[in-house]
């Protein structure tokens, strides 16, 4: 296992993409977080004169979401290529110790890609006297989620030989989880005033997203684009009908459950747990969330890998 | 070391491996040979645990692949077909991972990082990135990572493909070298290359094993005959069918005629043996008649027609007693009664003579001739 992680290391830092990724991230965050407002405080650094890495964290998650599956591509989708998935497929080693190596280089390269910021808290330092709380939360949280979201693009470029592909696949899945926490109040308004329609997206689109993925993954063209175009039909026939009259009892009991899901929604947030660490907030809830995401995916990783055996 | 038994491999309702059996002992090198898209990596891919058979299995180093894998991966060496490179690295630093992948450390790591290196001829490109090898270089590259562990079973799937003549040489001599206490298995569509490096054969086709015999045996499965090949000096039309009639002949082919001499190709049903056995009597029957023999030996068939052949027909299986070829195997059945003591049907020599006499005249100078090989004269004239 160390091998194959002293390999997959020595691939990052060998080459100048896995510098160039950790250059990238860091203007990305550098500049977004100079330029973005997203806590509200009025208007970007310049005009606000003051030093924050609210902004920092705020917007992490979508970095993240759009850099790490550029880390995670090549993982397993070059070996596919490759007949360097054969060699490590009949290493005397079982699957999930070869799967662990190759995680744990590439949270490991995440790790200095997070160090690489450190000039943030730095530039505190030097300005002023940073309450260290939130600065911790802040970077345990971000590792956590990126450690997540390696664990995603791991498994989808277990799926395919082709790097771009699984870049793209597990970009959407991250930004998708990430989205998921923002839409919930879009999801509750859905729920609340349209519910037929919201129970019909909450079933189909997971199911429309999986074909998609399938077909992607299987290269059956016909697959995606019917599940599109039936997908799209169902919901947009729904949403018509349910925008019609409603009588005011029938209303009522769904308000109630609405309620329900939205809490269900919430806690399934991502961000919600991402959010409540970064505040210095470090309870067994959130790492147990972020444990959990990460074993799954680490899990799917190797059995879809274990079931090639069987292909 | 290596034992397959009655191994199939469905890819979705596509059957690549249809009951596929064989064995290799320690110290033998198996050629597996076949058309390309028969199966053979498909094979060997079950053999390193890569994929898993539907039915059937097979035990290396007394492991079986389906209970005990890892069992299996570390006690074996395995080259895909395309050698398993990362382009990154220089060939030492593979060279490394792969032993340290498999366990070695150390004073053992660096040990058998010298022995591959030497045995492969790998030292001048040692620190060169693999990206800027050329493909001998390469394949050389995948051979030494599949010894580095040194395992007692070595699968080599197209060990030589890519190879210049002189580099094939060298592969084959480093197998030759290593088969001493290893079992080897190798895949190859050449075979010329399968002739030259194994002790025994197997050949696969569709899936299906046809054939499985050192290279003699298979020779004589594929047609169930042996060649030889017969010069005379004279000429004598009558000769083709008093040959025919020797027996276990079956077919007798006329071929070129130049300054005096017919050429003949003949079939003898059976093996050696059988074929030692007409050579004598073809022998004495051409003496006979008057002519000479200038050449009279087997003739090995060459392995394209013995592949091509046995592409052809069915599976066959020296070692299965349904087979109907197996008859041809054995000793040729016993001399019809009426044949005389020389083994020829009395009224064939009796016709050929009278042919003979006939064309008498149109003989070339013999004697002189004969002077020379006083051997071929001990027969007599008829």
């Amino acid at each position: 296992m160390i091998a194959i992680l002293r390999r997959e290391l020595g691939a990052f830092f060998g080459s100048l993409v896995g510098f160039g990724i950790i250059g990238a991230f860091v203007v990305i965050m550098g500049l977004l977080s100079l330029l973005l407002d997203p806590m509200g405080g009025g208007g970007d650094w310049f005009r606000r004169g003051e030093l924050t890495m609210r902004t920092f964290f705020g917007i992490f998650p979508w970095v993240a979401a759009v850099v790490l599956p550029a880390v995670s591509m090549k993982l397993w989708a070059e070996d596919r290529r490759q007949a360097t998935f054969e060699l490590l497929m009949t290493l005397p080693l079982p699957t999930w110790k070869v799967a662990l190596g190759k995680y744990f280089a590439a949270v490991a390269f995440f790790g200095v890609m997070l160090l690489a910021t450190f000039a943030w808290p730095l530039m505190l330092i030097k300005f002023g006297s940073p309450d260290w709380g939130p600065v911790a939360g802040g970077y345990i949280a971000c590792f956590l989620l990126g450690a997540a979201f390696l664990a995603v693009g791991a498994f989808v470029s277990g799926l395919t030989d082709n790097q771009a592909l699984a870049f793209f696949l597990s970009m959407l899945i991250c930004l998708g989880i990430v989205g998921m926490g923002e839409l919930r109040p879009l999801v509750g308004d859905l729920v609340r005033n349209e519910p037929l329609a919201a129970i019909t997206h909450a079933l189909s689109l997971p199911v429309v997203l999986l074909a998609v993925l399938a077909s992607a993954v299987g290269r059956d063209r016909a697959l995606g684009g019917g599940a599109v175009m039936i997908g799209a039909v169902i919901n947009g026939g729904v949403y018509a009908i349910s925008t019609l009259d409603w009588s005011e009892s029938t209303m009522l009991d769904v308000h109630a459950k609405a309620d329900m899901v939205v809490a269900a929604f919430a806690q399934a947030s991502v961000l919600d747990h991402f959010k409540e660490i970064e505040r210095g907030i470090v309870n067994t809830n959130g790492l147990v969330f972020f444990a959990s995401l990460i074993v799954l995916f680490v899990v799917l990783n190797v059995m879809s890998l274990e079931s090639r055996r069987y292909g | 070391m290596i034992e397959a038994r009655g191994i199939t491999k469905y890819y979705g309702t596509f059957k690549a491996l249809d009951d596929v059996s064989f064995h290799v002992n320690k110290g033998e090198v198996l050629g597996f040979l076949g058309p390309n898209g028969a199966g053979k990596s498909t094979t060997m891919k079950v053999l390193t645990t890569f994929i898993s058979a539907s039915e059937g299995t097979a035990t290396v180093d007394g492991f079986d692949v389906h209970a005990e894998p890892e069992r299996v991966r570390s006690h074996l060496g395995y080259l895909p077909e395309t050698p398993p490179l990362y382009g990154d690295m220089t060939v030492e630093e593979y060279l490394q991972f792969c032993g340290r992948a498999r366990g070695l450390s150390g004073r053992e790591l660096t040990a058998r990082l010298k022995v591959v290196v030497e045995d492969t001829n790998l030292l001048p490109k040692l620190k060169s990135p693999i990206v800027e090898l050329s493909k001998g270089y390469r394949q050389r590259t995948g051979i030494a990572q599949a010894l580095i562990h040194d395992p007692p079973v070595l699968i080599l799937d197209e060990p030589t493909s890519g190879l210049d003549p002189h580099q094939i040489i060298e592969i084959r001599k480093l197998i030759e070298r290593l088969s001493v206490n290893k079992a080897i298995i190798f895949s190859t569509h050449i075979l010329q290359e399968a002739a030259a490096v194994s002790s025994r054969m197997v050949i696969i086709n569709g899936g299906r094993k046809i054939a499985d015999g050192t290279a003699d045996q298979l020779a004589t499965l594929a047609t169930g005959t042996t060649r030889l090949k017969l010069l005379v000096l004279g000429n004598f039309a009558g000769l083709p069918q008093a040959l025919k009639a020797v027996a276990g002949i079956v077919e007798v082919h006329s071929k070129d005629t130049a300054e005096g001499y017919s050429r003949f190709s003949l079939e003898v049903k059976g093996g050696a043996k059988a074929a030692r056995d007409a050579c004598v009597d073809v022998g004495r029957l051409v003496v006979k008649c008057g002519l000479n023999v200038a050449e009279l030996a087997q003739d090995p068939m060459t392995l394209e027609d013995v592949f091509l052949r046995l592409l052809q027909s069915g599976p066959r299986d020296s070692q299965r007693p349904d087979n109907r070829r197996v008859d041809f195997l054995q000793e040729p059945a016993p001399r019809d009664a009426n044949a005389t003591e020389m083994g020829l049907p009395s009224e064939m020599v009796q016709a050929a003579m009278a042919a003979r006499a006939k064309s008498e005249q149109n003989l070339p100078p013999v004697k002189s001739k004969s002077d020379l090989k006083p051997a071929e004269e001990e027969g007599g004239r008829a």
